[in-house]
């Protein structure tokens, strides 16, 4: 017996010994180990008008976020004038709820204004270009008619059909204002350096203005919201996953319902459809009236 | 021995899935709690508590006539300032609205005030002319515009959008001649507001007949007026122009005096609306603007010929006038020129009444004219003595006045000043022997003369129309009739006017 024969057999790691408690304590640590999700950044594109439509595919992708364990955070890729005061609320919640999960952060492409900045105003971290727009905090909306009674319309009360007399839709329009204001400050804390004045005059910030008046937190891009996202949500080597896809929007697309009006050529307009209260920029709307 | 083979056991089984977090996952997320804004817990101004004005009855007969202009395209109905009109009506002010402005001079005749709202076509020259001697002979002009009115876009199919004027050009070159300026651009307050940062509240206010009891005004958006008379309101230190973003003094109102009248521009039409007017004082304001208009009655000047009367009117033949059928039928013609209805006008000899009159009378063409032109102020007393009123009759040189238009030097008002306004000049006329030089007509000999000379006493205004013989009475009234005093050179309350020699119906 040679001294290498008897080192073999006096080892405690035989072969079978090895397979035992290395090899396949190995392999099944592979393959839990593969099952731990590999991060991904979920990106969002809001490129639309937030109305019944395009807040339902949002709140689904918001939602599809939430549940996800491979999603670490969310990157918002805006390009938007805001929409109708509900569906843009409906927007905010979802955002908020996400983000006491997961680090969500804006990216503002060419707009990102009235309603538009109030989802914004609800992420952790807010990107823009220099040349984006970003602000536009109000309400803006179309008094209801005067009341009047028709012939073969019938109603119980002399605001069942306008709804509400045209001073409580004024008052309900401060009372709106008054709320995104809120919403602004919870969400820039201290990092805003406007007064509340100077906010509600609804002005229409460059990135570079809205950086100094900390409406946003950087200029950056795309890439740049996505790294700061994972960063923020502790990741590294992750991917990047449009939500469309994640949440299976896909074959779930709904047909989009006009939202803004269109005109007798067919040409959509700047100007909701529907009168009401909007979160919304209307640019041009003074030319037309 | 087995434990070191566990242990090396469990680092084989979790090194895999230790390293896949390490490769992955950095640092433990960064997430924040948020809180929602707090809807419920904010507070919503509420409309100021309007002071409520009891509805009047209006007079049975109106005393005045208020003409509404709707012939500029006006961005702006009657029926939204219902509650205004009554006002107006209740005070014995009648409505009367322009829907076209071929002789908006001769409406004005017989109007107290003349109101435009938001108008957003033209004045022409000869509007402008109007209303300016209207106002100067004592006429109220009410110039609002609104920047919610301001402007109808019109959509052209090639072109997109066109824009015309606007209702504060408009109403800028209306105001031109009396020093007011409505600003283009609309008032803001950003921090004390009714509502909304465009409802802005005034409650400094001068001492004006207009801001009587007033406490407290609101502006559903209006633009700034400025000019170098009354300001009426002015409002706190957060109020901004938008024309500038730059806090200050401003006010919705100008009140500038001109000649016996007075011009008012305001900035904001939405304050008198249905839907605002029972916002905080806005509906004093209004009822103070109704009593504004209508009050005092304008004394008419011989430049609102014929539209001197409203009511009842004696007819009153002295010297020489026969009543007979003649004369009938120059009274028909009053009665057509006057726009009486029937039963206004009655025919006698005899002054019983109080009421407005015409006196219808001759002069002797022996007079020398400056006689005559004597005799028509003592016309009044005693001659004719059959016609003496009671009252004595002082007032006809005060009473003789320039008509024309003043240039504005010579016009020098102080703001709320209360000046006299017009220069006598009865030296226009010439008198040389038996003939009389009038301008543009050249000399006339006394028999040539027609005379109308308009006469306010306390109670009542007498007209006197007189020629030489009862014949070219009848004839110069015929002929006013039909050219009204076309051709008359008017001084004042006096006017001497070419008569022919005949009673002959003229040709017009």
């Amino acid at each position: 017996m040679t001294i290498e024969q008897q080192e073999i057999k006096h080892s405690p790691w035989s072969l079978s010994q090895v397979s035992l408690w290395i090899l396949i304590p190995l392999v099944l640590g592979i393959l839990i180990s593969l099952l731990i999700p590999r991060p991904a950044v979920g990106v969002i594109y809001l490129s639309d008008a937030i109305y019944y439509y395009s807040a339902h595919d949002i709140i689904q992708q918001l939602t599809a976020a939430r549940n996800s364990a491979e999603i670490r955070a969310v990157v918002i890729v805006m390009n938007s004038p805001g929409g109708t005061v509900t569906d843009t609320e409906s927007v905010y919640r979802e955002i908020i709820a996400l983000k006491q999960q997961k680090p969500v952060v804006t990216v503002i492409e060419g707009m990102a204004a009235s309603g538009g900045y109030y989802a914004a105003s609800a992420t952790d971290y807010i990107f823009a270009k220099a040349s984006s727009e970003i602000g536009n905090i109000g309400v803006i909306g179309t008094q209801p008619d005067k009341p009047a009674v028709y012939e073969d319309i019938y109603s119980t009360g002399p605001y069942k059909i306008w709804g509400m007399p045209r001073d409580s839709f004024s008052r309900e329009l401060e009372m709106l204002k008054q709320g995104f204001l809120q919403a602004v400050k919870l969400g820039r804390g201290d990092r805003l350096k406007l007064s509340d004045e100077t906010i509600l005059r609804g002005e229409i910030y460059s990135g570079g203005d809205a950086l100094r008046a900390g409406l946003i937190d950087a200029l950056g891009s795309q890439s740049e919201a996505e790294a700061k996202a994972a960063q923020m949500a502790g990741i590294r080597h992750y991917t990047v996953k449009d939500m469309f896809d994640v949440a299976g929007l896909k074959e779930t697309v709904v047909a989009p319902m006009g939202f803004f009006r269109k005109d007798s050529d067919g040409n959509i307009s700047s100007y909701p459809a529907k009168a009401g209260l909007y979160l919304l920029y209307i640019p041009g709307l003074g030319d037309n009236q | 021995m087995t434990r070191s083979k566990l242990f090396t056991a469990l680092i084989c089984l979790l090194l895999p899935g230790l390293l896949t977090i390490g490769w992955f996952y950095s640092n433990v997320p960064n997430t924040q709690s948020s809180n929602l804004p707090d809807y419920p817990t904010i507070d919503i101004p509420q409309p100021p508590v309007s002071t409520l004005i009891p509805r009047a009855t209006p007079p049975a007969v109106p005393s005045t006539t208020i003409l509404f202009d709707m012939s500029h395209s006006n961005m702006a109905t009657l029926s939204e300032i219902d509650p205004f009109i009554r006002f107006i009506e209740a005070k014995g002010g009648e409505i009367r609205v322009t829907e076209n402005e071929f002789d908006l001079a001769q409406l004005l005749k017989s109007a107290n005030a003349y109101v435009t709202l938001a108008p957003i076509q033209g004045f022409s020259g000869a509007d402008i002319t109007a209303i300016k001697e209207f106002v100067y002979r004592g006429g109220k002009l009410i110039v609002s515009a609104d920047p919610t009115r301001n402007v109808m876009s019109t959509e052209n199919p090639t072109t997109g959008y066109a824009r015309g004027f606007t209702s504060v050009e408009v109403s800028n070159i209306l105001l031109e001649p009396f020093d007011i300026s409505i600003a283009d651009d609309y008032l803001y307050d950003m921090s004390s507001n009714e509502g909304n940062f465009r409802n802005v509240i005034f409650k400094e206010f001068e001492d004006n007949d207009l801001t009587q009891d007033i406490n407290q005004l609101v502006i559903y958006g209006g633009h700034s007026v400025t000019s170098n008379g009354n300001s009426l309101a002015t409002n706190n230190e957060t109020t901004f122009s938008s024309a500038t973003d730059q806090s200050g003094k401003f006010s919705p109102f100008a009140l500038v005096k001109y000649g016996q009248g007075s011009v008012l521009a305001i900035g904001d039409f939405s304050l008198l609306t249905s839907q605002y007017i029972y916002s905080a004082d806005n509906q004093v304001f209004a009822n103070n603007l109704a009593d504004f208009i209508t009050q005092p009655l304008r004394s008419k000047t011989l430049a609102d010929f014929p539209r001197l009367f409203s009511g009842k009117i004696l007819i009153q033949p002295v010297k020489k006038m026969d009543v007979d059928g003649e004369f009938l039928t120059v009274v028909s013609k009053l009665e057509s020129l006057l726009d009486a209805r029937e039963g206004d006008l009655t025919i006698s000899r005899e002054d019983k009444s109080s009421v407005d009159r015409i006196i219808l009378s001759t002069f002797d063409s022996k007079d020398n004219p400056e006689d005559i032109i004597k005799a028509l102020k003592l016309n009044l007393k005693p001659e004719p003595v059959e016609t003496a009123s009671s009252t004595p009759v002082s007032t006809l040189k005060a009473t003789l006045e320039t008509t024309r238009t003043p240039l504005p030097e010579e016009t020098v008002e102080e703001p709320g000043g209360n000046e006299e306004f017009a220069t006598e000049v009865p030296t226009e006329l010439k008198v040389s022997g038996s003939e009389i030089e009038v301008p543009g007509m050249g000399r006339l000999a006394s028999s040539e003369l027609g005379l109308v000379g308009l006469v306010h006493e306390k109670d009542r205004t007498t007209l006197i129309i007189m020629a030489e013989t009862p014949e070219k009475t009848r004839g110069f009234v015929k002929e006013i009739a039909l050219n009204q005093l076309t051709g008359c050179f008017v001084f004042g309350n006096v006017a001497a006017c070419k008569v022919t020699g005949s009673d002959l119906e003229p040709k017009g």
